[in-house]
């Protein structure tokens, strides 16, 4: 009878060790059994950034079994992503979202009457993170850079991880070489180049200036005239009204040497949507392309052989003037209310990891935002490569609120003859007349 | 006297009321409350973001679209006007001579009446897609057409002298179909004795359709007239599709859509616009009303 108590105690003590044991045993193999959560992570489609994100996702999960990654995109273009971002914020149903850089763009104080953009709206609302005091803001990225990018009121809100050069065509290196041209590097060999290209009846450039894509000319010219040190100045100059459209030769040259540009895009260019124009590049309908560096994936998908790259245009003739300029693009915010918030800003810390990032750069190809982070050069950004070194990050201008149609001359191209109905001088006076009435009202 | 059928007393005299209820407050949650709130919000600077203050500025924003804002609205109010103007003329016009076309007896007509009604149940981006093909200035259609009519080439809906024009003509293309089903319901209840009488007094075909016709679809007319002109006052969508606004398309109805949805959400600045829309929408169909109701009445 002892026996079989002692026997029956141990088979207790067994049991209530095993009982005790399981759950520290199971944490360790199965950690599924933590609370399943669902991050729901929303970006704009950019194929290879949607690419490059799953593959995140999907070591992430490893990472983290009981988290199960919902992607959620929407396309830029017919406002679908607007409408989108818009909803998950009002609903509060998004952990991690992609934003826009911020780049210094939020009204000064002699901006009068300027509504900050959606994303300041909803820091001034408290909706989102701050992400100042992160020690991987400051492990991973250069002192001071995500200030610049994605800084607003001394506070830093996210992180930017991609950025791309803005004001710069692709090339068909292969037509290029064929005619013996050279990349570019002042305004006179580019009209030279256009010149050789419409000699031998290939069309110089495609635009979507339908849907504006041409102001990438007017928007890079002024970049490269303003020197950045003055640019505040400059911006301050236009709000206050001591510089206009009108008194300021700069904005007539660069409208000058926008409309000797024009003559070299496809015929009825303003007619032409931006969506069709990479892949009608891609087939060869023209030398160059009005674009940002963005694009060099969808137009390596419309045509795996072509020999393309990408360089800034040079709007000036000085060499040392026409810099690529850089825009900050793609990058993290964590909602202050996000349902997941701590797996969301994990997600962030995750995805600015050297190693991580590194891999979601190579799929990208955008310019990196890490130091560390060598590009791992995509086919088509050699030109692109060799004017990294000399880049500079655009200054914006920010336009008052409830300006006339014709009031912000740099984006009035379409108004300008033949296409529109004004000569360069008359839309200069328009321009000035329309942004004096909406800073003075 | 108590009209209520299902009885005067206890729970049965609730009854109509009760069965009303889910409509009425539907109606006031998605009709009243929103209207009410857009003229609330036209009086403020909100941005739309939940939790944030609405920021009571009084007038300021009808103060701003008459002053330094006028240089957009003011083009946007034109625009509209040019708008609703050809698009009421023309697709009434082009409704009548259909309906009078196709108010026969012959074989097929079936067949081709709802051709012609088939764009007014496209949705907007079918339409607007299916037109922004045609018009591509690259390899659409009538890209050869126009070239080989006018001998030179054409942005289409990127040139200032073609986008408006063309998006009227889109907007006339989906709802003639419709205007054209009201005149033929018109035309098909008017007696026919009415015609044989004329016939019999010698009147010619063009005195039957002046004297006959015409004050008989008076009525058809009035609707015709009302719907088009409050369609096309407030029209937005399939400017937003072909042109987004741009080469002189902005109406109002598009200028207060991207005021209020597209860059920062102006919220207060476009219940502002709608709030003029709405009163140049009812002073428009008063006036209208009045003066076609008088003319039903005098015909």
């Amino acid at each position: 009878m002892a026996r079989i108590r002692t026997t029956m105690l141990g088979v207790g003590v067994f049991a209530l060790l095993g009982a005790v044991a399981m759950p520290v045993a199971s944490a360790h193999s199965r950690p599924a059994n933590a609370p399943k959560i669902t991050l729901t992570v929303a970006e704009w489609t950019n194929p290879p950034a949607i690419q490059a994100t799953k593959l995140l996702d999907q070591e992430f999960q490893r990472l983290h079994p009981n988290v199960h990654i919902q992607l959620i995109y929407a396309p830029t273009t017919g406002g679908a992503w607007g409408s989108m971002q818009r909803a998950q914020m009002a609903a509060h149903s998004v952990d991690v979202m992609a934003q826009f850089s911020i780049s210094g763009n939020w009204p000064r104080p002699y901006m009068t009457g300027l509504q900050p953009s959606l994303l300041e709206q909803w820091i001034n609302a408290g909706q989102i993170t701050n992400m100042t005091n992160m020690p991987f803001v400051k492990k991973d990225f250069p002192a001071g850079e995500q200030m610049r990018l994605m800084g607003y009121k001394g506070k830093i809100w996210g992180v930017t991880l991609a950025s791309y050069g803005r004001g710069g065509v692709f090339y068909n290196q292969s037509i290029f070489q064929r005619l013996h041209l050279a990349v570019p590097r002042t305004f006179s060999q580019l009209i030279h180049v256009c010149q050789v290209l419409k000699a031998h009846h290939i069309t110089p450039f495609m635009v979507g200036a339908k849907d504006g894509w041409d102001q990438m000319i007017t928007e890079g010219a002024i970049e490269q005239e303003i020197p950045h040190a003055q640019a505040a100045n400059f911006v301050k100059g236009l709000w206050t009204g001591r510089t206009t459209f009108a008194n300021d030769p700069v904005f007539r040259k660069i409208l000058t040497r926008y409309k000797m540009l024009s003559q070299y895009f496809e015929p009825n260019a303003f007619g032409e949507p931006y969506a069709p124009t990479p892949g009608l590049f891609a087939g060869g309908k023209a030398a160059m392309l009005v674009d940002g560096s963005w694009d060099g994936y969808t137009i390596h998908q419309a045509n795996p052989k072509l020999h393309f790259s990408w360089f800034p245009l040079p709007m000036t003739n000085t060499v040392a003037k026409n810099n690529m300029q850089v825009a900050g693009d793609f990058s993290w915010v964590v909602p202050s209310w996000a349902p997941a918030k701590k797996m969301a800003l994990q997600y962030v810390q995750f995805a600015a990891q050297p190693n991580h990032y590194h891999q979601w750069e190579d799929i990208v190809g955008a310019i990196p935002t890490e130091p560390q982070t060598h590009l791992n050069a995509l086919p088509w950004m050699s030109t692109e490569l060799k004017f990294l070194p000399h880049k500079q990050f655009e200054f914006s201008i920010p336009h008052p609120q409830q300006l006339g149609p014709q009031g912000y001359v740099l984006g009035d191209t379409a108004y300008l003859k033949p296409q529109g109905p004004y000569t360069i001088p008359q839309l200069l006076s328009v321009a000035t007349q329309q942004w004096l009435g909406a800073i003075n009202k | 006297m108590n009209n209520n059928v299902f009885g005067r007393r206890g729970w049965p005299k609730i009854l109509p009321a009760l069965g009303l209820a889910p409509a009425l407050l539907f109606y006031i949650g998605f009709h009243v409350y929103p209207s009410i709130m857009t003229a609330v919000y036209s009086l403020t600077q909100y941005d739309g973001i939940i939790g944030t203050p609405l920021h009571f500025v009084g007038l300021l924003n009808y103060r701003d679209a008459f002053h330094g804002g006028f240089y957009q609205i003011g083009p946007a109010i034109r625009t509209t006007i040019i708008f609703a103007l050809a698009v009421t003329f023309v697709q009434n016009a082009a409704g009548l001579a259909l309906a009078t076309a196709f108010n026969g007896k012959w074989r097929g007509i079936t067949f081709y009446r709802a051709m012609i009604f088939l764009p007014w149940i496209l949705s907007v981006v079918v339409t607007g897609l299916i037109w922004s093909l045609m018009f591509a200035p690259i390899g659409g259609p009538m890209e050869s057409i126009w070239q080989s009519l006018f001998g030179h080439q054409s942005a289409f809906f990127g040139s200032y002298r073609m986008a408006l024009p063309l998006v009227i003509f889109v907007q006339i293309w989906q709802n003639t179909g419709f205007t054209m089903m009201v005149y033929l319901a018109g035309l098909q209840s008017i007696p026919q004795e009415l015609f044989e009488a004329a016939e019999l007094d010698g009147a010619s075909r063009w005195r039957r359709f002046r004297h006959v016709t015409v004050p008989m679809l008076a009525s058809s007319t009035t609707v015709n007239v009302l719907l088009a002109v409050i369609g096309s006052l407030g029209a937005y969508d399939i400017i937003y599709v072909l042109t987004n606004g741009s080469f002189g398309t902005m109406t109002l109805g598009m200028y207060m859509f991207n005021t209020a949805f597209e860059g920062s959400s102006q919220l207060g600045y476009a219940s502002m616009i709608q709030m003029l829309q709405f009163g140049m929408v009812l002073i428009v169909t008063l006036i209208l009303q009045r003066y076609l109701r008088r003319r039903e009445v005098q015909l």
